[in-house]
């Protein structure tokens, strides 16, 4: 019985039927119109990841801060002077400065995680670049073969081989007309991917300058703690705090550079590929 | 003296009491991871927005209170 099973595993079908179940799955993704799904994808799920690596951590702790601030608001409209609550400021802004420090702490990670998509992006760029190149060199030899069967026709040596040229030049146009719509789609979805890859760095760089402004803010703050705290002075410590300048301008900068990537996005997502025309 | 199958009975509540609250606790975890995977920048942009203005509303009620800083 041993023999026999052997004898069926050895055998030539079983052992093509082997090769193609390996070898399928790596001729797909050679494939054009394999590669612009799995590109596709790539930049669809990076930008969505972008949005979202250290989100979450840095939204709790500035939730805290923002509930901290308006407690503190609080208790000093009820108090009847500042410096009652001194100590309690104090431990206050103790708090919200070891916020801000760790979401800085995300900054790290943030930068990481972008180092290392840019150079994916970069990746899957090239391999755009290189099938836009395949498609290319595909037009040039299927226009060379048309023009080879044009010349031929008038010289054909009888009816059977000037209709076999007919048809190379009739399958050849066809071919032709599939690929240049292909190298267009692939074209327009270079564009795309070049002005998404630059948006998002932008974008990142803008996230990146919010988490360096939180990095500075936590130690302004720690300063000022620390001067409520030693010097029992409120006003001191509130004049450190009022130095800190303003970012709403580079938030709203963020958000309209976030909303430009969502737009490529959109842009990138609409765009499809037609059947495979050359293989 | 509980009887064998009061024993039973009882072990069988408490693995059941202790299964149920596995499974709430798993069900809780993966809410909150659903919810943490949903918040982009621009959500942080907004919050942060509004940080600024509690910050600036609180600068203002203590200016109010201490005079001019």
């Amino acid at each position: 019985m041993w023999a026999r099973i052997f004898q069926i595993a050895c055998s030539p079908g079983l052992l093509l039927a082997l090769s193609v179940t390996w070898v399928t799955p790596v001729a797909a993704q050679a494939d054009l119109p394999e590669q612009f799904v799995s590109i596709k994808q790539f930049l669809l799920e990076t930008v969505s990841e972008s949005q979202r690596v250290g989100a979450a951590t840095t939204q709790t702790l500035l939730k805290t801060n923002l509930a901290a601030f308006q407690q503190l608001k609080q208790r000093v409209d009820q108090a009847a002077r500042v410096d009652d609550i001194i100590a309690e400021l104090s431990t206050e802004l103790d708090t919200i400065a070891g916020n801000f420090e760790k979401a800085a702490l995300m900054r790290r990670d943030y930068q990481q995680y972008t180092a290392e998509a840019d150079g994916q992006l970069q990746k899957r760029q090239s391999q755009t670049r290189a099938a836009i190149g395949e498609i290319q060199r595909r037009i040039a030899l299927r226009t060379s073969e048309l023009e080879a069967a044009r010349r031929a026709v008038p010289n054909a040596a009888n009816g059977i081989d000037r209709d076999r040229h007919q048809i190379t030049i009739s399958a050849n146009q066809s071919v032709l007309h599939s690929l240049r719509a292909q190298a267009d789609i692939w074209e327009q979805f270079e564009s795309a991917q070049t002005r998404l890859i630059a948006t998002l760095k932008m974008s990142s760089e803008r996230v990146d300058y919010v988490l360096f402004v939180l990095e500075k803010n936590a130690q302004v703050y720690r300063a000022a703690a620390n001067t409520a705290k030693l010097r029992n002075n409120v006003r001191l410590a509130l004049s450190d705090l009022q130095a800190l300048g303003g970012i709403e301008s580079s938030l709203v900068d963020l958000e309209a550079s976030w909303r430009e990537v969502d737009q490529i996005v959109n842009e990138i997502g609409r765009q499809e590929f037609i059947p495979n025309a050359d293989s | 003296m509980l009887t064998a199958n009061q024993r039973l009975v009882r072990k069988m509540v408490v693995v059941l009491f202790v299964i149920g609250l596995a499974v709430a606790f798993a069900g809780a975890r993966h809410q909150q991871t659903q919810v943490a995977a949903q918040v982009t920048w621009q959500d942080v942009s907004a919050t942060l927005q509004d940080v600024e203005i509690a910050k600036r509303d609180l600068f203002q009620s203590m200016q109010e209170k201490t005079g001019a800083l």
